[in-house]
């Protein structure tokens, strides 16, 4: 009779240290994971489409305005709001013509994922994970010519 | 006498049941890891293929018979350059160093003049899971061709 009543409420204690020393850390965890995770296929997604269309805008200026707006797009369609995405374009071997024929466009878009739960309290910015992802396109040899 | 032993047996099952779901759910966020660099790893060679089936299609038409011919046909493809253009554009890019163990296996298809570039190159996955593949292949295929626009 004695053992019983020294195990009783064992399970409660249990329940209360295991499941904030363990479980919530581990669920945390997994939160972060999947906002990692959303936010690496968001950005792979972004450089993807930005890179699209780069290729085929008519020129240099436009093209990276709309690789812009495709990457900011595309982030936004996987859930990934915030600051827009920082889109680089570099091109091999015309740095200053990317869409001149045989030319390889590399873009380069760069976001960040706020880790959840953790609040500026903590000091300084939230802590935050970079993700970045590339895209290259080449631009065929055979070109339209343009009035003129 | 009897209850006494099945309710010592059963101490410490709250405590198990925990342990398991933390375990369990560690394990799950582990495969989800994995899927995700396979997943990311499998772009990445999605897109170096596109690029070098475009510039093998590219490259391989040498437009001769939009000269000699006329327009109403596909251009031709020289499976050669085509091969040779897949290599160069790999190295331009940087892909073997990127992918270490990159393959490339590169076809044209006569009847249908595309070129069908196939990529394979070994994946590391970052966290290991009881029952995990310990080499695994990430491969991408891309088909291009050269049409005449009317």
């Amino acid at each position: 009779m004695i053992r019983r009543r020294d195990e009783r409420g064992s399970a409660l204690v249990e329940v209360c240290w295991l499941g904030i020393l363990l479980v919530l850390p581990v669920l945390w965890i997994v939160m972060s994971v999947f906002q990692v995770q959303r936010g690496a296929f968001g950005v792979s997604a972004a450089a993807r489409a930005a890179a699209r269309a780069y290729a085929l805008a008519p020129d240099d200026a436009s093209g990276l305005a709309r690789a812009r707006t495709a990457a900011r797009l595309a982030l936004d369609d996987q859930g990934v709001h915030g600051r827009a995405p920082e889109v680089r374009v570099t091109c091999t071997p015309y740095p200053s013509d990317c869409h001149q024929g045989t030319s390889v466009i590399t873009v380069w878009v760069h976001s960040r994922v706020v880790l959840p739960l953790m609040p500026s309290a903590l000091g300084g910015n939230r802590p935050s994970f970079a993700l970045d992802a590339t895209q290259t396109v080449p631009i065929g040899q055979f070109q339209e010519i343009s009035s003129g | 006498m009897a209850e006494f032993p099945r309710r010592r047996d059963e101490r410490g099952t709250v405590t198990m049941l925990i342990v398991g779901l933390a375990v369990v759910l560690l394990m799950m966020t582990a495969v989800v890891t994995d899927a995700s660099a396979a997943y990311l790893q499998r772009q990445g060679l999605d897109t170096i293929a596109d690029g070098a089936a475009l510039t093998a299609a590219d490259a391989g038409a040498s437009g001769d018979e939009a000269y000699g011919v006329g327009l109403d046909t596909d251009l031709r493809l020289d499976a050669g350059i085509a091969r040779a253009a897949v290599g160069d554009y790999l190295r331009r890019v940087g892909a073997y160093a990127r992918y270490p163990g990159l393959t490339a296996r590169v076809s044209v298809d006569a009847a249908t003049q595309r070129v069908i570039v196939e990529v394979r190159a070994p994946i590391h996955l970052p966290l290991h899971v009881p029952g995990s593949p310990e080499h695994a292949d990430v491969g991408a295929t891309s088909a291009a061709t050269v049409g005449l626009d009317e």
